[in-house]
């Protein structure tokens, strides 16, 4: 563990109070999920509706704090997943966990969510999907749906280290990737592709902000530093290649071996280039600017 | 939670509903910070804004407009009594940012929330300015967004709408003009700049919505539809004439057409309204030539107007912080922490639970 991860002043107890309490948020999927890991508990909370993110995710994070027994100022560090997923619900997750971050005045870690979701199986044993069950001893596909046509697709090993991705594919590429190997899958994009195939090789749909709760302790106990929150004052250009840039910060992050990442949205895509100005079918009236 | 109704209750206030990500502190009706950061250069290019390139530049600059605003009102978080955010109207992935960016700071500081109104904001910013709003008074919202006359009779809980605009928002008719000149967006500005060495009667571009037919059913409405049809025409044919476009003076008759109607309908609805009060607001509200003329028509009518610094008519932060402490002054009832975001919040709904 981390030596600064110990806050406690007894040091028989700091043994057992190396972990620091985090409060962990995903919202990059239909999921809304919330956990709080501390030193010896986790609570953690999950609700499905891909629309409903905004008004579950506050209420839901209220309740794990009162269940776990804590305060919000006993928050150590606040994890996001940071993607990818569909761009609306995402931010709502990382715009909280920002906010929490600077009123709270704690570090904001973003978590990739395909690494969060590959957890539950690869991680370390996990109460519903067994690893060895799962993978039989293979790597992991995980896949989750991007929206017009195409899926999110990142693949692991068996050691739960990222071979590849997250790239957007189309829909039938990432069909035929599921279906061309050995690999186990996990994503709420496989059974849109798929369908019951590979149902004996499947792990959860969706993230679960446990897993997400105990990669940053993992990965706080091998010594990775918060992120750095410079690397969120990279110049951008957010109308053309801001999907890309963020991307490209990712994979420079993998091949350090990092996998904390600065609280940014993963969005692997442009924006669509359709102003309010000659937009009326994509932006009402009432919806413009005031 | 109900906040206790306090005259110097600090509020913090997160507009994120179009292109600005701001924030802002108030204490009571005193400006304590406010803090703006646009995107709007990344729109220039398309001439107008892009929806998601506004949510992504809102993520972007969330962090550091939070900090810098808290900075700059040399307080600390524990200080805040508050928090207000725009809940409505506007684009709605944008204001998702903000409404879950206001509910992090709610939780964490465990204070009372209030999702609001945009427009009701828009009039709520001038009691910072000249000090408590007049009751009741007429507002006249004029932006890329919104035109609209309403009726304020307290502006935390009776808002009626008297007229808006049918087609173009007034500030879009601004922007589409520029366009056509070749000015930069957005046209606001750029226009008012050229009107200023242009013939505001050298062309008489239509007044949409003045006939004397249209005096019953669209009163207190506008079109400006009409008038940036207008302006195409014109210089279309002036063009194939092979005759010179002087583009001040195209600015400055466009202008007139606009501002002439903006003005005139809001003296209007005062006088129907018997009403002496006249509140403008929006980003449109910033046009010089707008200020002087409902100045002079309102003087003229014994209307007293009160209208903002530019600064305070375009989106910002301090109007949200400023309706914010009006609700806890006046004791109103304050949204749950799963604040929804609405795109096209009623105007007479202020605050959203
Ligand atoms: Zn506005």
């Amino acid at each position: 563990m981390g030596p600064s991860g110990c806050r406690s002043i007894d040091p028989l107890r700091e043994c057992l109070t190396s972990r620091v309490i985090v409060l962990a948020i995903d919202t990059a999927t239909a999921a809304t999920s919330v956990a709080i890991s501390a030193p010896e508990s986790v609570v953690s909370r999950r609700s499905v509706d891909a629309h409903g993110h905004v008004e579950s995710l506050a209420p839901m994070i209220a309740d794990v704090l009162v269940e776990s027994g804590l305060e919000p100022k006993d928050i150590e560090v606040v994890a996001c997943g940071v993607g990818p997923g569909p761009f609306t619900g995402l931010r709502v997750g990382i715009a909280m966990a920002i906010s929490m971050g600077v009123a709270l005045d704690r570090p904001v870690v973003g978590v990739g969510t395909h690494d969060v979701i590959a957890h539950a199986v690869l991680g370390f044993p996990h109460p519903s999907t067994p690893a060895s069950a799962v993978t039989d001893g293979q790597g992991l596909i995980v896949a989750t749906t991007a929206r017009r046509a195409e899926t999110f697709v990142s693949t692991y090993d068996t050691s739960g280290q990222r071979v590849s991705g997250p790239i957007a594919l189309p829909n039938e590429d990432a069909r035929h990737l599921l279906l061309s190997g050995d690999l186990a899958v996990a994503g709420d994009a496989v059974d849109a592709l798929i369908g019951d195939a590979l149902a004996h090789r499947r792990g959860p749909s969706h993230p679960d902000a446990a897993d997400l709760a105990a990669i940053v302790e993992s990965r706080r106990d091998s010594g990775e530093d918060w992120p750095n929150q410079a690397d969120l004052d990279i110049d951008l250009d957010p109308a053309t290649a801001r999907g890309d840039t963020t991307a490209h910060l990712l994979a420079e992050h993998a091949r350090g071996g990092r996998v904390l990442l600065p609280a940014r949205p993963l969005y692997l895509r442009a924006p669509d280039a359709v102003s309010t100005a000659d937009a009326s079918t994509t932006v009402t009236g009432q919806d413009r600017r005031s | 939670m109900t906040a206790k109704p306090n005259q110097t209750s600090i509020v913090v206030g997160i507009e994120t509903s179009c292109d600005e990500t701001a924030v802002a502190f108030v204490r009571g009706r005193e400006l304590l910070s406010d803090v703006v950061a646009s995107s709007v250069d990344e729109h220039a290019r398309f001439g107008g804004v892009v929806p998601e390139v506004a949510s992504r530049a809102h993520v972007e600059a969330l962090a550091a407009t939070l900090a810098s605003a808290r900075e700059q009102a040399g307080l600390e978080w524990s200080d805040v009594d508050a928090i207000a955010v725009t809940a409505g109207p506007g684009l709605v992935g944008a204001l998702l940012v903000g409404v879950s960016a206001a509910q992090g700071l709610a939780l964490a500081l465990q204070r009372p929330l209030y999702g609001v109104n945009h427009l009701a904001a828009h009039v709520a910013v001038d009691r910072l300015v000249h000090g408590e709003l007049p009751q009741p008074a007429v507002a006249l919202l004029v932006s890329g967004g919104h035109t609209s006359l309403l009726r304020v009779d307290d502006v935390t809980a009776d808002v009626t709408p008297l007229g808006q605009t049918l087609d173009d928002a007034a500030g879009e008719a601004f922007d589409k003009v520029a366009r056509l000149l070749g000015l930069p967006f957005p046209g606001g500005p750029a226009i008012d700049v050229q009107a200023r060495d242009g013939d505001r009667a050298s062309i008489d571009f239509p007044r949409g919505l003045t006939h004397p037919g249209d005096a019953d059913q669209h009163r207190h409405d506008f079109s400006f539809s009409g008038v940036k049809t207008a302006v195409s025409r014109w210089i279309r044919a002036r063009e194939q004439a092979g005759e010179p476009v002087v583009v001040a003076d195209v600015a400055a008759s466009f202008q007139e057409a606009v501002v002439d109607v903006l003005s005139a309908k809001a003296i209007r609805a005062c006088r129907d309204e018997g009403i002496e009060h006249l509140i403008v607001g929006g980003g449109v509200a910033a046009n010089s030539r707008l200020r002087a003329l409902v100045e002079q028509r309102a003087d003229a009518h014994g209307i007293e107007v009160r209208i903002p610094p530019p600064r305070l008519c375009t989106d910002n932060g301090a109007m949200v912080a400023s309706l914010g402490a009006a609700l806890v002054e006046r004791g109103r009832p304050t949204s749950n922490l799963g604040l929804p975001a609405d795109s096209s919040l009623p105007v007479t709904e202020i605050t959203l639970r």
